[in-house]
């Protein structure tokens, strides 16, 4: 029970500070939010980034099209030759009239398809993939390309490859700004607790010698630097979450399918955002009062 | 709930040479009154800031209570200093606190329930005649009466010694008779009371055992049935 009332009164003398200081407190938290903020929405893009690219990798495909001269024997000759290739589930035939439907079919191309003298488009053999290894498709393309009667290859697997390795590449720079940011926000703190300890540095020696512990005089501003920080990690989650809807109305107009990709921080981010900060909130007063003397000064 | 102090041959040596006390040597029972009086400079303030643990001896040793102050780790030290009660100018009035607030800090540091500590702080006040003013900035006082609140701060937390350096120093003649009296209720009840002064009218009209220093030295050590 005492130690209950002992941290009651410990958080009651935190927002003391707090209270005593407004501008410096408000300030701080400020700058601790846009420091979390950073490595946050570097973690929240490129997890949405990865989730995208996991969407499309569901069915890597390689798109087999053959010569324009090429007639039914060539074509089951490629389509066997594709279903006898390792890692190649299915294999689906899109003759050249049904692309040129398909064509018709898209807004806005109606009229120019129907302009046409004849089908320009060839016939086309589609493998699944079992996977979205770059190095499997890259094998069937090998593989099927030098077959008589193929024309070109394409593979949609490269540039999923290399949305990937961005994706991949985001996540480390978030984590690299997540570490130099951790540093900024206990430096933040640090100088701030330090600063706050400053102002009562005639109040803390006459509390000491009334018998406070160095617990005592360091709890009100490691409660203080927790408060900060809490407060820093839902200032951040609300930053993100602004900077996402901001990210997703200029990216909806362009392209409609990437817009969402990057959904607003969930509660697991905002616990995240909160935890992290009051813990390095509370990392950076702890270092700004250890050093807080406990005992009177002595000759 | 009384505090035994013992001096075995202390010294007191400050950093460019000065001695402010010299192989001081002297023991007070648990309950006793004692003066320390001496002129400026007698070294009066320096045994009571030895025993608060302000300063360390240069050389022997200081017991409060058998405890060697000058070993107490920062640890312990706190729990020494629970157990006394400093009207000292070390020991400041927080001018960002209330007078309440002030008088309040000993418990607060102790842990005492808020309601039992706010009736102490009254009762406190009310015993050093500045009843209703606990919301008053100490700033808003005059000297006597912030003299008066670090009265009231020493001894709200009820405990086992008083150190007290010149505490009627900006107090009339009433009003000292009253902080002494308080001193005296105290010491009713077995509380180890040191007092520095040199008023030589508090110690005609309040007996207690005088010891006299003069440059750090002892030259004089009388108990009250010969005062």
């Amino acid at each position: 029970m005492r130690a209950a009332r002992a941290y009651a009164d410990a958080f009651a003398r935190a927002w003391g500070i707090a209270r005593a200081t407004p501008v410096l407190s408000l300030l701080v938290v400020v700058a601790l939010a846009t420091a979390l903020a950073l490595p946050l929405f570097a973690a929240a893009v490129s997890e949405g980034a990865l989730a995208a690219v996991g969407r499309i990798d569901a069915n890597p495909t390689v798109s087999v099209v053959l010569v324009p001269t090429s007639g039914a024997k060539e074509r089951e000759t490629v389509e066997r030759g594709l279903r006898r290739l390792p890692g190649v589930p299915a294999v689906r035939f899109i003759p050249r009239d049904a692309a040129l439907a398909q064509l018709a079919a898209v807004e806005g191309m109606g009229d120019l398809v129907a302009g046409l003298d004849a089908n320009p488009l060839p016939d086309t053999l589609v493998a699944t993939l079992e996977d979205g290894d770059p190095r499997t498709a890259a094998d069937v393309a090998g593989r099927i390309r030098t077959t008589a009667g193929v024309g070109s290859v394409q593979s949609d697997v490269a540039w999923v490859a290399r949305l990937d390795a961005l994706a991949r590449v985001i996540r480390w720079i978030g984590g690299l700004l997540a570490i130099l940011m951790a540093v900024a926000v206990v430096a933040a703190t640090f100088a701030a607790a330090r600063l706050q300890a400053l102002t009562h540095r005639k109040s803390i020696p006459v509390a000491t010698l009334l018998g406070a512990t160095r617990r005592w005089v360091a709890r009100p501003y490691l409660f203080h630097g927790l408060l900060q920080g809490t407060a820093a990690g839902l200032g951040a989650a609300a930053i993100v979450a602004a900077a996402l809807a901001g990210l997703s109305w200029i990216l909806r107009p362009m392209f409609p399918a990437l817009a969402d990709f990057a959904p607003l921080p969930g509660l697991r981010w905002v616990a995240v955002a909160v935890v992290a900060g009051a813990v390095l909130g509370y990392a950076g007063a702890w270092l700004a009062t250890r050093n807080l003397s406990s005992r009177p000064a002595v000759a | 709930m009384s505090a035994t102090i013992r001096f075995a041959g202390v010294t007191k040596r400050y950093p460019g040479g000065h001695e402010a006390l010299v192989d001081a040597s002297f023991a007070l029972e648990a309950g006793a009154f004692a003066y320390l009086t001496g002129p400026s400079g007698a070294g009066t303030s320096t045994v009571l800031k030895l025993v608060a643990g302000i300063e360390r001896p240069t050389q022997d040793t200081v017991l409060v209570n058998d405890q060697n102050v000058g070993r107490l780790s920062p640890r312990t030290m706190p729990w020494l200093c629970r157990k006394l009660g400093l009207v000292m100018p070390e020991v400041a009035l927080h001018d960002d606190r209330t007078v309440g607030e002030n008088v309040a800090l000993p418990l607060e540091i102790a842990g005492v329930e808020r309601d039992d500590a706010a009736r102490r702080v009254r009762a406190a006040l009310d015993k050093v005649g500045l009843a209703g003013r606990e919301r008053v900035r100490p700033m808003a006082l005059s000297g006597g009466e912030q003299q008066r609140v670090a009265v009231a701060r020493a001894l709200v937390h009820r405990p086992s010694a008083l150190l007290a350096d010149e505490p009627t120093a900006n107090l009339d003649g009433a009003a000292a008779d009253v902080v002494l009296g308080l001193f005296r209720d105290f010491h009713a009840v077995g509380v180890t009371i040191v007092i520095a002064t040199h008023d030589e009218g508090v110690m005609a009209r309040h007996f207690g055992r005088r010891i006299a220093l003069e440059r750090g030295r002892i030259v004089g050590d009388v108990a009250p049935e010969a005062s």
